[in-house]
């Protein structure tokens, strides 16, 4: 069984999703847990409810691909774009469970800077101004960056319903249409 | 409708749109249009939460409808054409981008309404444009899939609508860079190919 750090982690992930940040209780994270309310259990470990998300946001972020790895030199800037794009989706899939739960109460509800490390982490593009990209790209780094994360946004809003784009395309056809899109076609 | 129930729908979608249907209360609805929360003057209009989720809904579906740009003047080339949708389709879903939150919020606990966002939002749009695309593609010379194109714009402009709607509120809204820079790779796409 894993401990009761853990087990009050993933109590909280369950608990903030059902109820949201402001609705969610310690009381309702502990019985999750499986831990006695109100024992003092999870003061053991968390200072507070917040403390628990911050190490929640941290946890998820970590379960995210090195982007180091993926952009392995790899010469064909057409292959590369398309792991850069296709690590992009990866990403966003594996967090869309915490951006529910950040955008369940809407902007107004503080989240300290919790947001802002999620979008930066799984919108991380340097690979775009690094060569091969940077050279074969039709628009400048940045541009295409708008592109990618808007794509990518879309594309994760429609596979929760669908399991494929807006426009019914899966997964690699995606990645294919927006390297075209973004670097043309191999000659 | 009466000016009342017509502000009960447009504060809700407002909720809605930002903090889902089950992150909003009744009482933020009921203070956002102006009455007194708990007191049940709302319940003159709507008889719950839901009622109002759908009818605030339906009539967002119904401006959507109304405005939507789906016969862009027809002059120009299939090129023109589809630079042109692009930016029209682009501007539709920023001004309805409540519609698309709420998809994104509550899609799932209410399939039923999805078919009609989707048709409104989406589906005629990518049909059109991957005709033009195609007819571009053909009088270019070059290989492009319609359809893929088509999809993967459409995709990337509901998702910008969404970026700046729910996920990263610190982002402008406009979608006038986006549609700069969608509008260049299109005219890309159909450069014919030097060699």
């Amino acid at each position: 069984m894993r401990d009761a750090r853990h087990r009050l982690l993933d109590a909280g992930m369950v608990v903030f999703a059902k109820e949201g940040r402001r609705g969610a209780s310690i009381g309702q994270i502990e019985t999750h847990a499986g831990l006695t309310r109100r024992n003092g259990a999870f003061h053991r470990y968390f200072p507070s409810k917040e403390a628990l998300f911050d190490e929640l946001v941290e946890r998820e972020l970590a379960l995210l691909g090195e982007r180091a790895v993926a952009t392995r030199p790899v010469r064909d800037p057409r292959v590369a774009l398309a792991l850069h794009i296709d690590q992009v989706l990866r990403d966003l899939a594996i967090v869309a469970g915490l951006v529910a739960i950040l955008t369940r109460e809407g902007p107004d509800v503080v989240d300290g800077d919790a947001r802002a490390r999620v979008v930066a982490r799984v919108f991380d593009h340097g690979a775009l101004e690094q060569q091969p990209i940077a050279g074969a790209l039709r628009v400048p780094p940045a541009d295409a960056a708008l592109v990618i994360e808007s794509c990518a946004t879309g594309y994760q809003l429609s596979a929760q319903f669908f399991g494929t784009s807006l426009g019914r395309l899966g997964r690699a056809d995606v990645v294919v249409g927006l390297t075209d899109l973004l670097i043309g076609r191999a000659p | 409708m009466s000016d009342r129930a017509d502000t009960i729908l447009s504060e809700g979608i407002r909720l809605f749109a930002e903090r889902g249907f089950s992150g909003t209360a009744l009482a933020d609805i009921e203070r956002a249009a102006g009455f007194a929360p708990g007191r049940g003057a709302i319940y003159r209009y709507f008889p719950d939460k839901e009622a109002i989720f759908r009818a605030a809904v339906r009539r967002e579906i119904g401006l959507a409808r109304d405005a939507r740009v789906d016969r862009v003047a027809a002059a120009g080339t299939p090129q023109d054409l589809l630079e042109r949708q692009v930016a029209a389709s682009a501007l539709h879903l920023s001004e309805h981008r409540l519609l698309v939150a709420v998809l994104a919020h509550d899609g799932q606990q209410f399939p039923d309404l999805l078919p009609e966002i989707l048709d409104v939002m989406v589906d005629t749009a990518i049909a059109l444009d991957a005709a033009h695309a195609d007819a571009a593609a053909r009088d270019a010379g070059v290989d492009v899939d319609g359809q893929v194109l088509a999809s993967v714009l459409l995709d990337t402009i509901a998702g910008h609508a969404l970026l700046a709607t729910i996920v990263d509120p610190r982002r402008d809204p406009d979608p006038g860079r986006l549609i700069d820079v969608l509008q260049r790779l299109v005219r890309a796409t159909f450069e014919p190919t030097d060699a």
